[in-house]
């Protein structure tokens, strides 16, 4: 019904809700677009989370950008849970009648810190919602004047609140009762999962308002969500550290098979006699189908060479994931870590749990020489005096790093050595490509002895450096 | 028309396939309904054992139609994917026709050899020229090559399978069709264009709690909460395979069997085994959990 009165007007928001999307980074095609009207036409605008699914279903196709995805939809279709056509008389109801009341007062502070606390006992999510609700009403102060973002709204509601002490003080108060400590430990991380969805009711209910007060391009605009492929690894903050490390084990495995493409029975080549006679037994003695030798298969093998210092360690991190991901699928990955010391930490990476791979680097690899910061020069220098023998001419060398070398002697011809002692060297290198070679950048230096050389600043890069393997 | 009928509202479809033992979530019921409405195949996609499958399994069992599986792997092709022409059954053929002198008719012969008698029908194929209501599962698509992928793009978007020999063989009706992905490597961008997308994570604690007590119902409903709370928590710990939901019920089973009444750190550490299937992970739990009831 309403459909046919806003026709024009609704397929124009749809089309700007897309487009959204686009610029956020996912990739939506024509027909998706209209997936996305007869997704309308099916299940209607009764119900604004089942529309959500659905329309998510046909625009989405990457677990990664579910994330981007329902924030943009909250932009452009802000509402409550169950319906979104009313939400904008309700929110003028709300605003109204809260105003009002005295929310400078300490008791309806305490009140509230209580509630919160109580509600987190209890996990009543549903109770929390509402929490989250007047929280925002009390505490957020939106002012549509004012040029700033959710992100801001949400620190300063988070804050009134003091969702942080009530962690702190519900956690204290488990640890101190008389259970043991599975059941104390269940009840913590519970704590720690409600605080978060609690956050997220508080975000949701900002961005919400924020919508209908400003209007729905403003927010759009201020929005600066982009798909984890995007988000540099240099800069990448923790949440973005998870996304990426879940991805990275695809990746890992798409490098592992994009290297060992020979191995793959091939459709020519040499007949395997044998196999083919005893085939042919089923088709009375005919032929029919050749069976072929199967190639003697090549192992590639990887050594990866890596800086972990503090100028990369964003980089350093999603690297470690990397070296770990890949030690998971080829037998053969030797990694090498330095900052201007080198050690090899491959038997360190052999277990299977990442964390204590990682904390074990930190703690047992020699890659310190003089004053921790990166030296490639002396990094090259040492392996090619004690490793150089672990190369054989079918090993690829995969190097991780910035190239920016502290100002210290390129020893170029220690990277010679290694290039001449393997099939290929690779360097995947964290700053864009324009920032090669200013300051201490010295790329130019180890240039001429990489086979090849990728700008790998986001999973999006990787993914093409990846497909390049083939 | 049976399934259809099945069909009516996202509502529905979540209480049928409830009828069916199957808790399905609003968005996972939603996107069924919404992929039947469309005719277009689901990619479902999500962590190992979070019933992916079962999904498929459960929408046929609603609907009554017949379950057609393909079971994906490396090294899939063609002959096991689509068909095969029966090689015995044509040589035999060829035979027959020889030895009763009617070498005249070699086109006969041929015309002959490459009809539906001498079809091996393979999974794709099957579910296309069934004439009752199928669902089709294509199950661990992630598993086979690239570029056997290919092979599904036609069958997926335009429901019809082409020969060289017989032509082209179109669906006698629209099957609903179930992709799964354990997302081991990116599928092509073609397939995921001719699909809806589902991603089917690990439930919320109380969705779990419901699926244990739907499938244990021996087990205390507060014993099932513990569990469910338990298995959230150590789903945060970075392990090397996470428990799925069916290793949470295999683990409530055990603990309805062993006969435990209490969660506590003495009937965990006794059956923490079934829950997780590596020792590290078992390790790591323990220490994590259960480290001060060792000492």
């Amino acid at each position: 019904m309403e459909r046919q009165n806003t026709e024009s007007g609704f397929v124009g928001h749809i089309s700007d809700f897309i487009e959204s999307l686009k610029s956020a980074g996912i990739p939506i095609s024509v027909s998706d677009k209209q997936d996305a009207l007869d997704a309308f036409e099916i299940v209607g605008f009764s119900d604004r989370s089942i529309i959500k699914s659905c329309l998510r279903s046909v625009l989405i196709n990457r677990m990664t950008h579910i994330s981007v995805f329902d924030t943009v939809f909250s932009v452009y279709f802000p509402g409550t849970e169950r319906s979104f056509l009313e939400s904008e008389i309700a929110l003028s109801n709300t605003i109204n009648s809260e105003q009002v009341e005295g929310t400078e007062s300490v008791d309806f502070h305490e009140k509230m810190f209580a509630d919160i606390t109580a509600a987190m006992v209890d996990g009543s999510e549903q109770f929390l919602q509402t929490l989250a609700n007047s929280a925002v009403s009390a505490y957020s102060e939106i002012d549509p004047e004012r040029p700033v973002g959710s992100s801001y709204y949400l620190y300063k509601t988070i804050r009134s609140v003091g969702l942080e002490d009530v962690v702190k003080i519900v956690s204290e108060e488990i640890n101190l009762n008389d259970k043991s400590d599975l059941d104390k430990r269940i009840a913590i991380d519970k704590i720690k999962r409600l605080s978060k969805e609690f956050r997220k009711m508080v975000e949701a209910e900002i961005r919400r308002r924020l919508v209908l007060l400003k209007g729905v391009e403003t927010i759009a605009a201020m929005t600066p969500d982009s798909v984890i492929e995007d988000s540099d690894f240099i800069y990448a903050t923790k949440e973005e550290m998870q996304a990426i490390k879940k991805a990275i084990a695809p990746m890992a495995k798409k490098i592992a098979i994009n290297l060992a493409r020979k191995r793959k029975k091939s459709s020519r080549g040499v007949v395997d006699i044998r196999k083919t006679i005893r085939k042919s037994l089923s088709t009375g003695g005919v032929p029919v189908t050749l069976e072929m030798k199967v190639k003697s298969p090549s192992k590639p093998e990887l050594v990866v060479i890596a800086d972990i210092s503090g100028s990369v360690a964003s980089f350093a991190r999603f690297t470690l994931h990397l070296i770990h991901g890949l030690s998971s699928q080829f037998s053969k990955v030797k990694s090498y870590v330095f900052i201007d010391g080198l050690d090899d930490v491959t038997t360190i990476f052999q277990g299977n749990d990442i964390d204590a791979a990682i904390s074990r680097v930190s703690s047992e690899a020699d890659v310190i020489w003089t004053d921790g910061h990166s030296n490639y020069g002396h990094a090259f220098e040492v392996f090619d005096q004690k490793y150089i023998e672990h190369l054989t001419n079918k090993s690829t060398v995969l190097i991780l790093g910035d190239a920016r070398n502290n100002y210290h002697h390129s020893n170029a011809e220690a990277l010679s050595s290694i290039s001449n002692n393997c099939k290929r060297l690779i360097w995947l290198n964290p700053e864009p490509e324009a920032y090669w070679n200013s300051g201490d950048s010295i790329m130019r230096d180890y240039q001429p002895y990489c086979d090849e050389t990728y700008e790998v600043r986001n999973l999006k890069q990787l993914e093409e450096f990846v497909d390049t393997l083939s | 028309m049976s399934i259809e009928s099945r069909f009516e509202s996202v509502q529905q479809v979540q209480k049928a396939l409830e009828s069916v033992n199957y808790l399905a979530d609003e968005d996972t019921a939603s996107v069924t309904f919404l992929s039947q409405k469309l005719g277009k195949p689901i990619l479902v996609e999500g962590p190992a054992g979070t019933g992916k499958t079962q999904l498929a399994k459960s929408v046929a069992d609603m609907t009554g139609a017949r379950l057609i599986r393909l079971q994906c792997y490396e090294g899939l092709d063609e002959s096991k994917a689509l068909y095969e022409w029966n090689y015995k059954k044509q040589l035999l053929k060829i035979q027959s026709v020889q030895s009763n002198d009617n070498a005249d008719s070699w086109d006969s012969v041929r015309e002959d050899i490459f009809s539906d008698d001498f079809l091996l029908t393979r999974p794709l194929l099957e579910a296309i020229t069934a004439t009752e209501p199928v669902i089709l599962l294509i199950d661990e698509i992630d598993r086979v090559e690239i570029e056997t992928e290919a092979l599904l793009l036609e069958i997926l978007s335009e429901y019809q399978v082409s020969i060289p020999e017989l032509g082209t063989i179109e669906a006698k009706q629209i099957p609903l069709v179930f992709l799964t992905s354990n997302n081991t490597r990116e599928l092509s961008e073609a397939l995921k264009r001719r699909c809806v997308f589902l991603h089917l994570d690990y439930p919320t604690v109380e969705r779990e709690t419901k699926i244990i007590l739907n499938k244990v119902p021996e087990l205390d409903s507060k014993l099932a909460a513990n569990l469910a709370e338990f298995v959230a928590s150590i789903r945060n710990l970075d392990l090397k395979k996470h428990p799925s939901v069916s290793e949470t019920l295999d683990w409530a089973q055990a603990i309805v069997a062993l006969g435990i009444k209490q969660f506590d750190s003495d009937s965990t550490n006794k059956s923490l085994n079934i829950l997780l299937k590596y020792s590290q992970d078992i390790d790591k739990v323990k220490k994590e959990f259960l480290s001060s009831t060792e000492k």
